[in-house]
């Protein structure tokens, strides 16, 4: 990057440097100007030149406006006069020995014969002339565009003849038919238009309603005036007018001695006394001519050489002092306006000094804050990095026990469900051992009903028993003849003890049988108090299945506002890592630029430093 | 008690080998009791003590229409007391008798198991069968 300062410093050294360079060139150009304008004021003959004739009129009103000699307009109309009679002067300087009605003027130089001259911008149509007179002409030409510019010039036989140049773009080719006017030995060629559109025609409308043409010398040919005008109050007519006014002017010419020949009469007006004028057209801001400007130099001077040395030595010594005043007033600028503004420059400098002290010390103070703060939005950017990791972690983590619980939900779900299954199934095993235990009571009474069949079954055995006895005791009792009874009551008495020892064998096993009924009833009895533990243990299963579903519900809809919370926060936290990692760049950036600054303001002040010395050396 | 084990032992040596009779156990002994002195045997029933008499009289018992004194076999033949399950009602003796047993073993004794026997003339000469004797002559351990 580019250190403005740095170059501003540079600069302003370098326009120091220039403000030297300027003051020397001054004065190196000055006395060689002075010297040049005496050296040209010696050779040239220009110093006799005087103008005066000029006006200003307004081509619809026909009435003199008075302008401003120094505007632009008046200014180019008189340059073309002067320029002319310029040409001339340096025609008449060069020494031609051609005589000429006009005195001085060389006649062999003259331009060629062709009197009526179109010439373009560029210069072309003017052949035969001499670079002055092409120049002449093209100037005139384009300066004057639209407009016909008159020029008094050397003829063939050098006597002052009337030109006119004109520019036709988009015509080339003379502008009409034009004769010779011979008068008073003052050849002018009268103009006279072509039968087809010419420059004239091209001009615009209002220009061809020129109520006055002024001759060179100020007098007013109005319409009213001259009967050349008759009718026709066009460009043509104040051309013609001119010409017309000129031939009467030189019908009296008075070449010879000067002095007594400077005109002084309008009427006897010496057309040699303004051999030279020119019209412009002033036009308004939309391009229309409005006016009309008619200047013509005098050439008086030329007509008296007597008269041009006493006031080209005027005008030398004049401009001489001038020359030698300027020089003089350049070497005191070149001596004492380094004083004056070398110590301006260095109290600027000293001031500029300073201040650039005091910014350097305001852009180090900022770029030192400047890093601070750059890293303190470091470890910002680093605390807030890690609390975005963090918050991911706990939003990842709020996502794992949001999972777990979801799982521990489905399995608490499940094994409600289960335990529901089982506490089912434990019913119905308690219905069941029930139904055994009823089953077993009914058995015990069944016993209990057999025993009591025994009891009389052995009561009818120990009868019969008892009867057998008696049977046989008295069987013993009839002798002989109850020997066969006694038989018989010994067999009922055998058969009483079987049936008595059967009916004790069946006790035992109704007894047997009601011991296992009591432990079987007595074991179902506690197998329906374990199972009503049991049901009680899966309905305490139940409800702590249901709290914990319930806790894992609300511990799920917890996680999952602290997951979204987190993922929330974990956005936030990421914009706010974008955020503070492009301050971050752009604290980066700026304190780059701080430091380019501050190398600027440290490069600025060593340029200080250096130029407070340099002003103070010199 | 001399006599007693006198009678009995003659008893056995004198009574016919596998004579019937009715074979009881009282006090933890068989005794053999000739048919000649049953009548009958039956299931003991309510009896209604004797107060003051010896320690074998139980009491007196209604018996078809007859009063009997009944006497513990036990004690009498001086073993140890019986149940009073089982009644033996004698008969040919001066005193209508019945004695309680614990068992009716059989009606023969053809192994010679019995401890006692119990006939006609040992039941007569037995001095608590005399009239009278019931609330005067000891018991064999008694008198012992």
């Amino acid at each position: 990057m580019k250190q403005p300062d740095a170059m501003g410093y540079r600069f302003a050294r370098h326009t120091s440097m220039r403000g030297r360079l300027a003051l020397l060139l001054i004065a190196l150009l000055v006395v060689p100007m002075a010297l040049v304008g005496l050296l040209t004021l010696e050779s040239s003959p220009e110093a006799g030149l005087a103008t005066s004739g000029r006006g200003m009129y307004g081509l619809t009103t026909g009435e003199q406006i008075q302008i401003r000699e120094e505007s632009l307009c008046f200014q180019l109309a008189l340059d073309h006069a002067l320029s002319a009679l310029k040409l001339m002067a340096v025609r008449e300087a060069a020494g031609q020995s051609r005589e000429s009605p006009v005195r001085g003027l060389p006649s062999s130089a003259m331009p060629p014969s062709a009197r009526t001259m179109t010439v373009d911008a560029a210069g072309r149509g003017a052949p035969a002339m001499s670079p002055e007179e092409r120049t002449l002409a093209t100037y005139l030409a384009q300066a004057g565009r639209e407009f016909a510019g008159y020029a008094v010039l050397p003829g063939d036989d050098g006597m002052p003849e009337l030109f006119q140049v004109a520019y036709q773009p988009a015509r080339a080719g003379t502008l009409g038919e034009g004769r010779d006017v011979e008068s008073g030995g003052l050849a002018l060629r009268e103009v006279t238009p072509a039968a087809g559109p010419g420059l004239l025609e091209n001009l615009p409308d209002r220009s061809r309603t020129v109520r006055a043409v002024y001759l060179p010398d100020g007098t007013r040919l109005a319409r009213n005036e001259g009967s050349q005008f008759g009718q026709n109050s066009s460009m043509l007519g104040a051309e013609s007018a001119a010409l017309q006014a000129l031939r009467r002017l030189g019908a009296s010419p008075r070449p010879g001695s000067p002095g007594d020949d400077v005109p002084n009469d309008e009427a006897t007006y010496d057309a040699a006394g303004s051999i030279a004028w020119a019209m412009l057209p002033l036009r308004d801001p939309y391009g229309t001519p409005v006016a009309c400007a008619v200047v013509h130099a005098h050439r008086s001077d030329l007509l008296a050489p007597d008269h041009i040395v006493p006031m080209a030595t005027r005008v030398r010594s004049l401009v001489g002092w001038i020359a030698v005043s300027g020089v003089m007033l350049a070497l005191a600028i070149a001596f004492l306006a380094p004083r004056w503004i070398w110590g301006d420059i260095r109290q600027s400098t000293d001031s500029i000094f300073h201040s650039v002290e005091r910014l350097r010390e305001l852009v180090r103070r900022n770029s030192r804050a400047l890093d601070e703060q750059s890293r303190v939005i470091r470890t910002l950017t680093t605390s807030t990095s890690t609390l975005r990791l963090s918050s991911q972690s706990i939003a990842d983590t709020t996502r794992a026990l949001a999972h777990s619980a979801e799982q521990s939900a489905w399995v608490s779900q499940s094994g409600n469900q289960k335990a529901e299954l089982s506490q089912r199934a434990v019913l119905e095993v308690r219905d069941r051992v029930e139904q055994i235990s009823l089953q077993m009571e009914e058995l015990e009474r069944r016993c209990g009903d057999i025993g009591k069949i025994l009891g009389f079954i052995d009561h009818l055995s120990n009868e019969t028993n008892t009867l057998s006895v008696n049977a046989a005791i008295q069987a013993v009792g009839a002798g002989s003849s109850g020997r066969q009874f006694s038989v018989v009551a010994g067999e009922i008495r055998k058969l009483a003890d079987l049936a008595l020892e059967s009916t004790r064998d069946i006790q035992q096993l109704i007894e047997q049988i009601q011991e296992s009924s009591e432990t079987t009833l007595s074991a179902t009895q506690d197998g329906c108090r374990e199972v009503d533990k049991c049901l009680a243990s899966f309905e305490e299963l139940e409800s702590a299945f249901a709290r914990i579903l319930r806790w894992v519900e609300e511990t799920t809809r917890g996680s999952h506002g602290i997951e979204q919370a987190a993922a929330r926060q974990s956005d936030s936290l990421k914009s706010v890592v974008l955020s503070i990692e492009e301050l971050e760049q752009r604290a980066g950036e700026t304190a780059g630029n701080f430091h380019e600054v501050v190398a600027a303001a440290d490069e600025l002040a060593r340029l200080g430093a250096d130029m407070n010395e340099t002003w103070r050396v010199g | 008690m001399g006599r007693m084990s006198h009678s009995i032992d003659s008893k056995n040596s004198a009574d016919s080998p596998g004579s019937s009779c009715l074979l009881v156990e009282a006090g933890g002994k068989r005794l053999a009791c000739a048919f000649s002195v049953v009548l009958e045997v039956g299931r003991v029933q309510q009896i209604t003590p004797v107060p003051g008499g010896s320690v074998w009289l139980v009491g007196l018992i209604q018996w078809r229409g007859r009063l009997l004194t009944v006497l513990d076999a036990g004690r009498l033949f001086g073993y140890r007391p019986c149940q009073a399950k089982w009644l033996v009602v004698l008969t040919g003796l001066r005193v209508d008798t019945a004695l309680i047993v614990d068992a009716i073993v059989g009606t023969d004794d053809r192994d010679g198991t019995a401890d006692l026997v119990l006939d006609a003339e040992a039941l007569a000469a037995h001095p608590a069968l005399q009239p009278g004797a019931a609330a005067s002559v000891p018991a064999p351990n008694e008198a012992a």
